[in-house]
């Protein structure tokens, strides 16, 4: 049938064949045009006016196209558009094709390649692999726009070069005489460069190497290598050569499978420690305790993996390991001292996590079953002066092993009375070279109904009881077990009052929470007296409490299973909350009362006074343009302050100030006195806008007490739709630790379809 | 090559023929020969000038203009042109065939609203009433070739 | 002046029906075993709150669980941690199936990272439920202030 009944006018989206379409056939070329010549003598075919060809899934457009029926040539001339099937497209002024409608050659032509990037060129040719070959020809990733009087604004970044040649098989763009042009200025000559094709999916190949300069390895260069294993595995080696310290090898390797996948990444060297300055830390007598002195050269590695896995909608199972061979290797070698995980548990900053996991879920049903093995790297050597180095080490034995922990939450609804009832496990096993081995099994049961009072009070009763079983044995001591049942009986209610119609709507809520707690939490048998006389407290969790308005509304305060509240106790509070159109405010006030509060919480709980803290909230967010949020806890004893935490947001198109400031009550805060934790300290970033594509960045840790700006980062990032150009300028003031006590600069450039290099 | 002044016999049947004052009509299947051109259509008019003859020789002494109408073909070895309407005439030796024109050359096709075939310089040209890409339905001058190959020279 | 108790019948809803407990909520799973967490825990108190039906209007809900350091000490260890549930949610009504309200909602927890590993995961795990519930709560005064504007404007809207 003649002429296929929608023309290819007007689209430039890649064409899909039908399967049967008439096109597959690779003799048959459609076009439609104003008029056509034959002229039989000369066995030439001249199609004119505003000309539009098909040939399989490739579409031309040129305003005439002269078809040599002898030679099977065809010229197109005046504004040819050549679109093949992956999309990219070529326009030319002249372009001659074979018969196949493939491009031969061209003059002045512009190819967009499908992936996103433009190549140039004066003269382009195909030679007979099908391979184009271009004439002082350019490639960029950025859009080109015409400027306003016409002629074409120079993109951000470009690749010059005499020759660039397409390689098909390899997939590959390879240039002689290279130039890279960054923002006009010429950056970078080489006289041969080779990238991946962007069009090609996943080819193996060099990425844009990497040049640097730190304090403590001196010249840096990176060159990685990604390797696409096969369909669904890849890794990449990136060699670091430095200049003062011996070379790195670091790698990475994924594979994914049909219900999850694997990160791997790890790094290994062979040499001895140094400082910030880079100078080894080889002299014993350097140190105060020389034989606690980590000297030598050795092989230096580390590792994380990540494995994840979603075999049906219910289980999810996996894994995480992370080592290191010593505490300081990370920070040294700038590798990722944060790495995330999909898993339970997130590691903690400066210490290796290490788990297995297993998660059953659905909407009624949660069961966790995991093991978690910990790694600490928080050694610090520290500069004494007289250029003595002190060595604290912190002491891996004392890290427990949790092997299992296992938690199960089951809900079921009661017909009977239309609540709701929940069984709830937790057992939790830790053994620990040094220090208290602890084992606790708990089995509890749940039961709540919500309902609404006549005059719309919303009322929850609720009873929970529960078994705990514990075998505790603490260093050096015997093991005692013993078990408990608690139990508590109570009810939740709060009238919520709204007001709306107006452009504000009001909501006021008063509530309060009664409970009355029973049983015997033979509390006494988590404080031991050790040989030496110390008082050693067992209990695992609910150490550090510190009440705030989350914690409030939990009806068991202890924030874990060891602790528990006796007595009756009424927790009183009310919120105000209001919202118009996109803005929200909101005001909260706390108090618990008791009758009779024991001593197992500290002070800084904020719950250890028959009254608690006064916990307040207060929120007020202007369509999140402006947002303030404040938390406070008030003593009334000592009319104080124990706890202030302020964070304030403000945005608009040229500056974006987040700042956070928090002050905790120290004297009665023991957990600050030992690892030198700021008690008050403020922290904040900065953003500004400085020109069109322009930003800086500041950001910062002010440690109050100390007066010490702990970490702080100032960076000048360049970016538009295809280039990131990021500087940043790092500084650690770490109290002389000899290692991460540095400041570093580091560059990111990252070029669409080129690759990101940095560090 | 069709008419035009090459002296060449053309033969002509049809169901029915009659002359009125230098027309030759010819109606009903009228299917004419010249050479190796043949062309079918549904009626037949041919003008000769007057020189004198008179009757059929008259008219096809020297042939003036040609129109025939219906169902027109105009079929050569290699080429056949299909269309409502062919009017030849003698003055420019143009041949110009008009209403859905069909051109076929071994298995290639071209479609338009007008061809315009030369038969000294032996070139033909069809053109479209709608021009330009934005004809959408109404449809320009379309042509579709099968290649059998490039070397291969169709014949003239 | 104006405020009315937001369970009495008349409040919420012209006919006195009460839309909180006609809702059925759908929880999306997150990114990963801590969203997921995160999300089993809202959905359980919004269960206790509003109940399980599954009446007129469909609640979609994407949690996300995140935990940020603070306090860093002078050996480069976070000594505080913000843990922080943000869902975004959509309101949709089941029988013509458009969007009536979108939004998100935040609840954030502090707690201290004590020096013990398990002390740590004990205070996160306890975070994760105790923001679980306050961001629940926020989620049903959204949707009490959703339901209180539109019994206002007409249904047309």
């Amino acid at each position: 049938q003649i002429g296929a009944p929608e023309t290819a006018a007007g689209t430039s989206r890649p064409l899909q064949l039908a399967p049967d379409s008439p096109y597959r056939d690779p003799n048959l070329i459609y076009l439609e045009a104003n008029s056509l010549t034959n002229d039989e003598k000369a066995n030439i075919l001249t199609i004119s006016g505003e000309v539009e060809g098909r040939y399989q899934d490739r579409t031309l457009r040129a305003e005439t196209v002269v078809y040599d029926l002898n030679t099977g040539e065809i010229v197109a001339n005046g504004n040819v558009v050549l679109i093949d099937a992956t999309g990219s497209t070529q326009y030319a002024d002249k372009l001659e094709l074979s018969d196949e409608l493939e491009a031969g050659t061209a003059t002045n032509y512009t190819g967009r390649i499908e992936g996103g990037g433009v190549v140039g060129a004066r003269f382009v040719n195909r030679n007979t692999q099908e391979e184009f070959e271009f004439y002082n020809a350019y490639y960029t990733a950025c859009e080109l726009c015409r400027a306003a009087d016409g002629d074409v604004e120079t993109p951000s970044w470009r690749l010059r070069a005499k020759r660039v040649r397409q390689d098909k098989d390899t997939r590959t763009i390879r240039y002689n005489d290279a130039v890279l042009e960054l923002l006009g200025v010429p950056v970078l000559y080489t006289p041969y460069l080779a990238h991946p094709d962007p069009s090609a999916e996943r080819a193996s190949g060099l990425l844009t190497p990497f040049i640097g300069l730190a304090s403590d390895k001196g010249f840096t260069l990176e060159a990685p290598y990604y390797w696409a294993i096969d369909d669904h595995t890849e890794a990449t080696f990136t060699p670091r050569i430095f200049s003062k310290v011996n070379p790195l090898m670091e790698y990475q390797f994924a594979r994914l499978f049909n219900t999850g996948r694997i990160d791997v990444e790890g790094s290994f060297t062979y040499g001895s420690i140094f400082d910030r300055d880079g100078n080894a830390l080889d002299d014993p007598n350097r140190f105060f305790d020389p034989s606690t002195a980590p000297i030598g050269k050795r092989l230096r590695s580390h590792i994380y993996a990540d494995g994840y896995f979603e075999p049906t909608d219910f289980w999810t199972y996996g894994f995480g390991v992370q080592l290191a061979t010593d505490d300081n290797y990370l920070n040294r070698y700038d590798l990722n001292e944060q790495p995330g995980t999909r898993g339970v548990y997130d590691s903690e900053s400066r210490r290796n996590t290490s788990q297995a996991y297993l998660v059953g879920q659905d909407d009624n049903t949660r069961l966790s079953v995991s093991t978690v093995g910990f790694q600490d790297l928080r050694t610090r050597i520290v500069e004494l002066g007289n250029d003595q180095l002190r060595v604290f080490e912190d002491n891996d034995d004392a890290l427990p092993i949790i092997a299992p922990k296992i938690e199960l939450q089951k809900y079921f609804s009661d017909p009977v009375l239309d609540g709701r009832l929940k069984l709830f496990g937790d057992t939790t096993w830790l053994t620990r070279q040094e220090g208290t081995d602890y084992g606790r099994g708990t089995l509890g049961l749940d039961y709540s109904r919500t309902w609404i009072a006549p005059g719309g009070i919303e009322v929850q009763p609720f009873a929970n009881a529960r078994l705990d079983y514990y075998e505790i044995e603490p260093e050096g001591g015997s093991k005692t077990d013993f078990s408990r049942t608690l139990g508590q009986v109570g009810v939740d209610a709060r009238y919520p009052f709204i007001r709306s119609g107006g452009d504000v709507t009001w909501i006021l809520e008063p509530r309060v929470q009664v409970t009355q707690n029973f049983g015997d939490a033979k509390l006494d048998q988590f404080t031991v007296i050790d040989q030496g006389g110390f008082e050693v407290d067992l209990a695992q969790d609910g150490t550090d409490i510190d009440l705030d308005q989350a914690l409030f509304w939990q009806s068991n305060k202890a924030a874990g299973y060891d602790l528990w509240e006796d007595g009756l106790r009424a927790d009183v509070g009310a919120s105000v909350s209001a919202n118009w159109n996109s803005s929200r405010a909101h005001l909260f006030l706390g108090q618990s009362y008791t009758t009779d509060r024991n001593t197992e919480f500290e002070a800084n709980s904020g719950l250890l006074a028959d009254n608690s803290d006064l916990v307040g909230l207060f929120v007020l967010d202007l369509g999140n343009r402006f947002t303030t949020k404040t938390r406070v806890r008030y003593d009334e004893d000592s009319s104080s302050f124990r706890r202030i935490d302020s964070s304030l947001r403000y945005r608009d198109k040229r500056f974006d100030l987040s700042t956070r400031y928090y002050r905790i009550d120290s004297e009665s805060n023991p957990l600050l006195a030992i690892n030198n934790a700021p008690s008050e300290e403020v922290s904040g970033a900065l953003g500004v806008k400085i020109a069109d594509k322009w930003r800086a960045r500041y950001k910062g840790f002010y440690d109050i007490d100390s007066n010490n700006l702990r970490r702080q980062s100032l960076s000048l990032t360049y970016q538009d739709d295809c280039t990131l150009i990021e500087l940043t300028y790092t500084k650690e003031n770490l109290s002389n630790d000899a290692i991460r006590d540095s400041s570093g600069f580091g560059i990111r450039i990252a070029l669409l379809t080129l690759g990101d290099s940095g560090n | 090559q069709f008419a035009g002044n090459s002296g060449a016999p053309i033969t002509i049947d049809a169901d029915d023929s009659r002359l009125e004052g230098g027309l030759a009509i010819f109606s009903g299947q009228v299917d004419a020969r010249q050479g190796d051109v043949r062309i079918l259509t549904d009626e037949m008019t041919i003008t000769g000038r007057q020189n004198g003859g008179s009757g059929i020789n008259s008219a096809m002494g020297d042939i003036e203009k040609i129109v025939a109408v219906g169902n027109f073909y105009y079929i050569t070895p290699t080429q056949e042109v299909r269309g409502e309407r062919g009017v030849y005439t003698q003055a420019d030796n143009n041949f110009t065939v008009t209403g859905d024109v069909i051109l076929l050359q071994d298995d290639s096709v071209v479609t338009g609203d007008k061809l315009i075939y030369n038969l000294d310089t032996e070139e033909a040209r069809v053109v479209s009433e709608c021009q330009g890409r934005k004809c959408g339905n109404k449809q320009r001058v379309r042509v579709l070739i099968k290649s059998t190959g490039a070397t291969e020279q169709p014949a003239t | 002046c104006g405020f009315t108790p937001m369970h009495a019948p008349q409040t919420l809803s012209v006919n006195g029906a009460q839309p909180l407990e006609m809702i059925n909520i759908d929880m999306k799973p997150g990114k990963d075993v801590n969203d997921k967490e995160a999300g089993f825990f809202v959905l359980q108190r919004l269960r206790d709150r509003m109940g399980t039906n599954d009446g007129k209007y469909t609640l979609t809900v994407s949690p996300s669980w995140r935990r940020g350091r603070l306090g860093i000490s002078a050996n480069d260890v976070a000594s505080r941690y913000d843990g922080t549930i943000s869902a975004t949610y959509t309101l949709t009504d089941n029988k013509t199936g458009n969007i009536l309200d979108t939004g998100r909602v935040v609840a954030v927890s502090t707690f201290a990272a004590s020096s013990d590993p398990y002390g740590v995961i004990a205070s996160n795990d306890n975070a994760i439920q105790s923001t679980a519930a306050e961001a629940a709560d926020r989620l049903i005064v959204k949707l009490a202030g959703y339901f209180a504007n539109a019994k206002e404007t007409p249904a047309s809207k």
